[in-house]
């Protein structure tokens, strides 16, 4: 059964991409971000655990690292997995509000 | 007609004749391009009779050879340097347009990744400044550094698009290109004398472009220039494979070959599997140096080359220039080895710039030969003479020759570009006294022992112009006026504002200026950012690359602590605003994770309303050359706490500490040399020194130990392992808890406890306004020597020996 890492924001959607790859008989690690897909994938390449996927599908924005990141990161590795990336524009900055107003 | 009028005349004139627009209908980029284009008009003149006089005088030019320039925004620093600023901005008002709006606009040139890149565009501004003539080769590269959005506490990366509106102040030269040879093979044979030659006949060839930018003097005609290199396809269409249908394979050369300068590396990531980063450094070496070569033999013998070229290597990414340049002149110009080898060695010098044994750059040998075969062959032979000078001077030492050969035999064979960086310099230098000591000590330590002479020390400097002029045009403002204008370009003057710090009326114009600049900032980052913070608390600020060795972790442990002592009760110090800004690489999870953590605990200090007013942290996104002059203007206390032994030099500390910060800082880098100058009295000194963190990592540094002995320490780190810092998240921040816990490779627990004291001895020296007030003017007088003017004349005394115009 291949597997298939998935970094998509929107819960909804991650979940529906989800299950249609559950329904073609794919195995699906989802995370909510880039960060944690990178962290997968170099656990993976650093030889800390299982095999390499066989699609990643990613928001083009993902926090944490973006999509277009993680994939010109495999092509320097030299590892031709196929990357889908999905062009969401970044939300609106309210999240970037780390401090607000005294 | 006065200045301002004939500018005016000539941006009307280039939105015009450049832009096909007229006034009424001109956006603010076109405004910018007309300002732009009238003042590259009057940098391209004395560029031309800068050359003229290098040609006519045949003087030894310097060649800087660098991987990256961060050179900034360019519109601001020439207006400086021709000393149009009051001009142009009379002429704009004119116009109705505010010349504020149109440096703010430009886009930056992200040519680099931080301080080396930044350390080589400085370089280049006191080349010029002090009438050196120099040429700064480097790469043209399409994106540069990623931009850095922050999106709910985590880094994005956005692609960096600096061309997209154009570049006003490149100069393409069309009538220049050189063929790059990759990959391929050797042939070895005999020519009509009965040499042995070798002809490398390449797998592909690309085409180099250069793209000049002035680098205009301050206060001199003086214009050099950088040299940036565009890759292209050498035939831009393969018209048999289109002719034959095949329409893709017909482009695919022009897309491969202009790839190669499409991306700048980020750095702090492994460069296993990176041939695209080989091959961009060794294109650019072999551009520059063809380019030497074809200045040179237009007017005379190919011998003269050490004598007219002094090529300085800004860390090893140039350094296949060694055995770029013995090729060419073995294989092209027919020299004999040992001529040849003689004058590869006059003519190069190699700065290092690290002292972390893994950062010290090396290359997969099956890499490099299938990319260079001809440079692995040359690497070899040089190779193989050296360790023949090795063994004669130490018989039978085979484990220093196997230390000191180009090549790496741990596991899978590399070549070591350090080792051949050095075997080829006539100097190496360090970049701040401890670093050239340690190099000597450490990581070149058998090099040092063979060939003492060669080593030496260079430390780091700034350009006053940017860092000072243009960042803090207040502060520039109150300097000049106490002592004349004349610190701008001889920064030691900047000693006769010391009697000043006894002046009360002097101390108020300067806190003012301070507490101006922190204003702008405040507005700036709420503007901006939806950022708050209150100009009168103490601005606390570490703004750098984010490395576990700089350890803004360190500085966010005692964040915490400080919230922690909120939450239980205790008295806190003075309001302070911590302010953090850095780019973590991609692929640096760890560097990433503390950029959450920055944004983790500010989010938890701001929506806890015991500590208002007392305590906040900000993040500024995307730092960049133009961010961080926002940035130093603003800042009281300079964060400079890396773990001691492992910053080369630190340039950072050197543009806060000329805007008057003080610094808390370890023994680290050009910490030392700061702390010298400045006073031991004015300077916050903490932590485990160089020496002492070696001998802790000997003595077998156990992190737990620290943590069981510090209660405090342990609730920090308790506070971040339960999830206070990412709700509903305790795993979040488990690999950075544990790696503090179990490793601590940087001796972050080690040094908290001395840091956490040392930031008690800050908060009682900043109640003290006016004695801070005093320190920060002293700082800034003894600080002259961190010019890079000071940097470049001793360069150019010791290592190029060269003499100005």
């Amino acid at each position: 059964m291949p597997t298939a890492y998935i970094a998509i924001e929107d819960r909804a959607e991650r979940e529906r991409i989800t299950s249609a790859l559950h329904r073609r008989d794919w195995s699906v690690v989802a995370h909510a971000t880039g960060f944690h897909l990178l962290s997968d994938l170099a656990d993976v390449i650093e030889g800390r655990s299982r095999e390499l996927p066989a699609l990643i599908v990613v928001d083009a924005y993902a926090r944490g690292c973006a999509g277009t990141t993680i994939a010109a990161g495999l092509h320097d590795l030299g590892l031709d997995i196929p990357v889908e990336i999905v062009p969401r524009r970044p939300k609106p900055v309210e999240g970037d509000r780390v401090s607000s107003a005294a | 007609m006065s200045e301002a009028a004939g500018l005016r005349d000539d941006i009307i004139s280039k939105l015009y004749v450049e832009l096909a627009k007229f006034p009424a209908v001109a956006t603010r980029n076109d405004h910018y391009l007309a300002l732009a284009f009238a003042v590259r008009d009057r940098l391209l003149r004395r560029w031309v009779a800068s050359a003229q006089r290098v040609l006519t005088e045949r003087r030894r030019t310097v060649i800087y050879l660098s991987a990256e320039y961060l050179i900034g925004p360019q519109l601001a620093s020439n207006l400086l340097a021709l000393g149009l600023d009051t001009a142009a901005r009379t002429a704009l008002d004119e116009m109705g347009v505010s010349l504020d709006e149109l440096v703010e606009h430009e886009e930056e040139p992200g040519l680099g990744n931080g301080g080396l890149g930044r350390l080589a565009a400085c370089y280049m501004d006191s080349l010029a400044t002090l009438d050196y003539p120099a040429v700064g080769h480097g790469l043209r590269y399409e994106f540069g550094i990623f931009d850095q959005d922050i999106r709910d506490g985590w880094q994005v990366e956005r692609t960096d698009r600096w061309l997209r509106n154009g570049n006003p102040w490149e100069v393409r030269r069309y009538e220049i290109e050189h063929k790059v040879k990759l990959g391929g093979h050797t042939e070895h044979w005999s020519d009509e004398h009965g040499q042995h030659r070798v002809r490398w006949i390449p797998e592909r060839v690309v085409k180099g472009v250069p793209y000049d930018v002035p680098v205009a003097g301050f206060g001199t005609q003086t214009t050099n220039f950088l040299r940036l290199w565009s890759a292209a396809a050498d035939e831009e269409f393969d018209l048999d494979a289109f002719q034959v249908g095949e329409y893709w394979r017909a482009v695919d050369a022009k897309i491969r070959s202009e790839n190669l300068t499409k991306v700048l590396y980020p750095n702090d990531s492994s460069p296993a599997g990176k041939q695209l980063r080989l091959e961009q450094q060794y294109f650019f070496v072999s551009c520059a140096l063809q380019d030497c070569i074809r200045l040179l033999t237009s007017r005379t013998s190919i011998r003269e080359f050490p004598d007219t070229f002094a090529i300085q290597l800004n860390d090893t990414h140039p350094s296949l220039a060694v055995a770029e340049l013995m090729r060419l002149f073995v294989d092209e110009f027919r020299l004999g080895w040992d001529e040849a080898w003689d004058m590869t060695r006059r003519s190069i010098a190699y700065t290092n710039h690290t002292l972390m044994p893994e950062a010290l750059e090396t290359w997969p040998l099956p890499l490099m030969q299938r990319l260079l075969p001809r440079h692995v062959e040359i690497i070899y032979e040089i190779n193989r003479r050296f360790l023949d000078e090795v063994r004669a001077r130490f018989p039978g030492d085979e484990a220093r020759a196997a230390r000191m050969s180009l090549i790496g035999e741990h596991g899978d064979k590399q070549v070591r570009m350090a080792h051949l960086a050095t075997v080829a310099s006539h100097h190496v230098n360090g970049v701040a006294e401890l670093h050239s000591k340690l190099l000597t000590e450490t990581v070149l330590r058998d090099f040092a022992e063979l060939w003492p002479e060669r080593f030496t020390n260079v430390t780091n400097g700034v350009t006053p112009r940017r860092f000072m002029a243009l960042a803090n045009p207040r502060l520039a403002e109150l300097i000049t006026d106490a002592i004349g204008a004349d610190w701008l370009k001889d920064l030691d003057a900047l000693a006769e504002l010391e009697p000043f710090a006894d002046d009360p009326g002097f101390r108020d114009d300067w806190l003012a200026v301070k507490h101006a600049n922190k204003v702008d900032l405040a507005t700036w980052l709420r503007g901006h950012h939806g950022l708050a913070c209150d100009p009168s608390s103490m601005f606390d600020a570490q703004c750098k690359r984010i490395h576990e060795y700089k350890r803004q972790h360190l500085n966010l442990l005692h964040v915490i602590a400080l919230w922690d002592r909120v939450r239980r009760g205790e008295p806190l110090g003075a309001p302070r605003t911590f302010v953090f800004a850095g780019k973590a690489a991609p692929a640096y999870r760890a560097a990433k994770l503390i950029i959450r953590l920055a944004h983790g605990v500010a989010g938890a200090i701001s929506e806890d309303p015991r500590t208002r007013g007392q305590l906040r942290v900000v993040f500024v996104p995307d730092f960049s050359v133009k961010n961080a002059q926002r940035i130093y203007p603003a800042a009281d206390l300079s964060e400079q706490i890396s773990t001691a032994g492992m910053e080369a030099s630190g340039t950072g500390n050197m543009k806060f500490t000329l805007n008057g910060a003080l610094t808390i800082g370890t023994l680290d880098g050009a910490n030392v040399e700061i702390r010298e100058a400045v006073g031991h009295d004015e300077f916050f000194l903490f932590g485990l020194t160089a020496d002492e963190v070696e001998a802790r990592k000997r003595a077998g540094y156990r992190p737990r130990d620290v943590l069981d002995a510090d209660p405090e320490l342990a609730r920090v780190i308790e506070l971040i392992a339960s999830g206070a810092f990412s709700p509903g998240d305790r795993a979040l921040f488990a690999p950075l808890v544990a790696d503090l816990v179990e490793k601590d490779r940087f001796l972050v627990l080690a040094d908290f406890r001395s840091y956490s004291d040392c930031q008690q001895a800050v908060d009682a020296a900043w109640r003290d306004q006016d004695g801070w007030t005093r320190s920060s003017i002293r700082n800034v007088a003894r600080a002259g020597r961190f010019s890079s003017d000071r940097s470049i004349r001793e360069y150019a005394s010791e290592i190029w020996r060269i003499t100005p115009f």
